[in-house]
């Protein structure tokens, strides 16, 4: 072949190539470009188009814009068709923002997400962290995983953490070990507080502030998850 | 990482503390604002808030003691940003007592609000804020700004309107007040307060002009405790300065080289107060290159006789919310006898009439200050080939009228400016009014003071605050063959 061919062979390639990745199904997040290569196609859920820019389905709001900066449609769910050149808005449920927890709290739920392990610091008086997701084990679970909040004691560190609650609407309540006790809200939602006291008596090492945590705790509640009735 | 001056009216403020300490004392509240901007690479960022987005209902949880902004209210200030040119922010409170300082909480919201807001106005500062407020009622603050791909904090937050309140931030150090100036302000904080001479200490006064007004200006504020001093004049010492210019010892008159005003007052300052900084530049308060380290300051004094100056200081009041005193002199006589010595002073703040609403501006001089010289000799020539025509030659040429002065009238000038600054930074006085004139020489001193409103169609009442994002309605800017401003090097001289 000779030079010019060759070279005429190759700028042809490069205009395909050029070619093929306009011809790529590309949308817009917030404005950004994804296209195939990025996970883009045809039919999408709505959590694979939030997992573009980082988030899930569990923790964005996805809506489809119209063009107009104003004309927006309502959240989305399930399976969506994509076509080319689609404008997405894809925004986090919720943002926080605050004073928080004393930096202690801070620094053992930054030890809980380093493991892979969400929890969440609500502020308040008493503060909760809620642990997110936490699997259910055991044969015949009703459920696989489910969230568990524990409130910081009045005095933390010092003071131990006790108890646990689960969402009020949980399968698990009367099942787990420890009495149903009382209905409490937190982060907007309603939770049992249930009587599990691991390190008063409960199967846990006593309580001991320089080891024990949040980071800690939640082996007791997994522990606890794992043995119902 | 670089500190930051924060700037915003009192009405803003004021409209900013109610939002977000709706809940106070125990549950926190936020808002989005919307920040103007100038930026240069030696000089750094200069911030405006120009507005709040509150949230309406819903749009923050409400139940919750902590901040949480919900979805709809996130997508509606991203979309609003695309619809102008100023950068996005949050300013949210913390629990009475609890410091302002960003929880891990405050790092996630704001990573997550910068990296959102990027996306629909890329390459704008986004900037943090959180107040709080202790049991006695006392305000603190910190602030942080996203900007070129890093963090920078704010420094300080100024409040500018009738009066100037100038915060400092919590997490940063403040500069302690020298023992040695302790002492010698005695006298002063008996009358004022200790808390003055630390916020004059703390303060940065630009001077603009340093002839016959500034001169004195400048030494008056280093006598009262000023911590820095910019100092900006394009001028070189002259004999006939020596009746009205502080500073100009004769040895300088034996040199073969005039030496530039700026390092005559800059060494009078230095032997007031060797501490103070002083920043002498050989230049114009209307070169660009200047705006990043005049907007440092907490005031401007405009002391030249120039119309381009008084439009200056006025530009930076409402444009850039840097606050300007304008002090102007002038001698009157009928015949031999002197029959005024007047003089003008002008407080230039936002919301306030500009120069141009004040109908202070001769706009044949402020041309011809920004003539070449070729310029100049052939609109003689014209006037004159007019002249010759039977014509009258004003249409081509006008000689601008020159101002006589007295040393003894500029001195009382700048003394003059020098102390309403100190009135403004200290927060302790403030002039009776905007502006107002006086003549020595009559009954009762002949004091004329006169209100006067910003026209509301005037850059003055639409664009304040609004910074470079204004640049459409900027009023003034430098000739382009006015040479480049230089920062001197001060040095003790040796007589």
């Amino acid at each position: 072949m000779t030079e010019v061919a060759k070279r005429e062979t190759e700028l042809g390639e490069h205009r395909d190539c050029e070619t093929k990745k306009e011809r790529q199904l590309h949308i817009f997040i917030n404005r950004q470009k994804f296209n195939e290569t990025q996970g883009v196609k045809p039919l999408m859920t709505v959590d694979e188009i939030a997992q573009l820019v980082g988030l899930t389905a569990e923790t964005a709001v996805v809506r489809r814009s119209h063009g107009e900066s104003d004309n927006y449609g309502p959240p989305l769910s399930g399976t969506i068709e994509v076509k080319n050149g689609d404008q997405f808005f894809v925004m986090r449920k919720n943002v926080k923002g605050g004073h928080g927890s004393d930096p202690r709290i801070e620094a053992e739920l930054a030890l809980l997400r380093g493991s892979g392990q969400i929890a969440e610091y609500v502020p308040g008086t008493p503060g909760a962290v809620i642990y997110k997701a936490l699997p259910v084990t055991g044969q015949c679970a009703p459920l696989s995983a489910t969230d568990v909040m524990v409130q910081v004691s009045a005095g933390y560190p010092a003071a131990m953490l006790d108890r646990a609650a689960l969402p009020a609407d949980s399968p698990l309540l009367g099942r787990v070990k420890g009495a149903v006790q009382e209905a409490i809200v937190v982060a907007g939602r309603p939770w049992k507080l249930v009587s599990y006291h691991p390190h008063n008596g409960g199967g846990a090492e006593p309580w001991n502030a320089q080891v024990h945590g949040f980071h800690s705790y939640i082996r007791e509640v997994l522990s606890w998850l794992g043995d119902f009735k | 990482m670089n500190t930051i001056t924060l700037r915003m009216t009192e009405n803003l403020f004021s409209r900013l503390k109610t939002e977000v300490f709706r809940r106070y004392p125990s549950q926190e509240w936020a808002t989005f604002i919307e920040c103007a901007w100038h930026h240069d690479p030696e000089h750094g960022l200069a911030l405006n808030v120009v507005d709040l987005r509150e949230a309406r209902e819903g749009e923050l949880d409400g139940s919750v003691d902590h901040v949480e902004f919900a979805e709809p209210y996130s997508l509606k200030m991203a979309l609003e940003l695309e619809g102008h040119a100023f950068g996005g922010g949050v300013v949210h409170s913390h629990p009475q007592n609890c410091r302002p300082f960003p929880s891990v909480v405050d790092d996630d919201m704001d990573g997550y609000f910068s990296g959102l807001f990027d996306d629909f106005a890329p390459g704008r500062p986004y900037t943090s804020l959180i107040f709080s407020v202790d049991e006695s009622g006392k305000f603190s603050f910190s602030g942080r700004v996203w900007f070129e791909r890093r963090w920078q904090k704010v420094e300080q937050l100024m409040v500018v309107g009738d009066t100037l309140t100038t915060f400092m931030a919590a997490n940063v150090a403040s500069r302690p007040l020298p023992r040695l100036l302790k002492a010698r302000l005695q006298r002063f904080t008996s009358a004022l307060g200790e808390e003055a001479a630390e916020r004059l200490w703390r303060s940065t006064v630009t001077i603009g002009g340093c002839g016959g007004t500034g001169s004195p200006a400048g030494h008056s504020l280093a006598r009262s405790g000023v911590g820095r001093i910019i100092l900006i004049d394009d001028d070189l010492l002259a004999i006939h300065n020596s009746e009205r210019v502080h500073g100009a010892w004769a040895k300088y008159f034996e040199r073969k080289e005039p030496p530039p005003k700026v390092l005559l007052l800059a060494d009078l300052i230095k032997k007031v107060n060797p501490e103070i900084e002083v920043i002498p530049v050989f230049g114009n308060i209307l070169k660009a290159e200047l705006r990043g380290l005049i907007l440092q300051s907490s005031v401007i004094l405009g002391c030249t006789d120039t119309e381009h100056g008084r439009v200056a200081v006025s530009e930076l009041a409402y444009r850039f919310l840097l606050p300007g005193f304008q002090v102007n002199v002038s001698l009157e006589s009928v015949g031999k006898t002197l029959t005024g010595q007047i003089l003008q002073f002008t407080r230039y703040v936002p919301g306030g009439a500009c120069a141009y609403c004040r109908g202070q501006v001769d706009s044949w001089r402020l041309a011809v200050e920004f003539m070449t010289e070729d310029e100049k000799q052939r609109r003689k020539l014209d006037a004159l080939t007019a002249e010759l025509r039977g014509e009258s030659g004003d249409t081509y040429w006008r000689n601008p009228p020159i101002i006589p002065t007295t040393g003894a009238l500029t001195t009382i000038g700048g003394e003059l400016a020098a102390d309403f600054a100190v009135g403004a930074i200290t927060g302790r006085f403030k002039p009776a009014s905007d502006f107002f004139e006086m003549n020595l020489l009559a009954r009762d001193l002949g004091v004329v003071s006169a209100p006067q409103r910003p026209s509301p169609d005037c850059a003055c009442a639409t664009v304040i605050g609004h910074s470079n994002q204004a640049s459409d309605k900027a009023i003034i800017a430098a000739p382009g063959h006015w040479a480049p401003s230089r920062v001197l090097k001060y040095v003790s001289p040796k007589y």
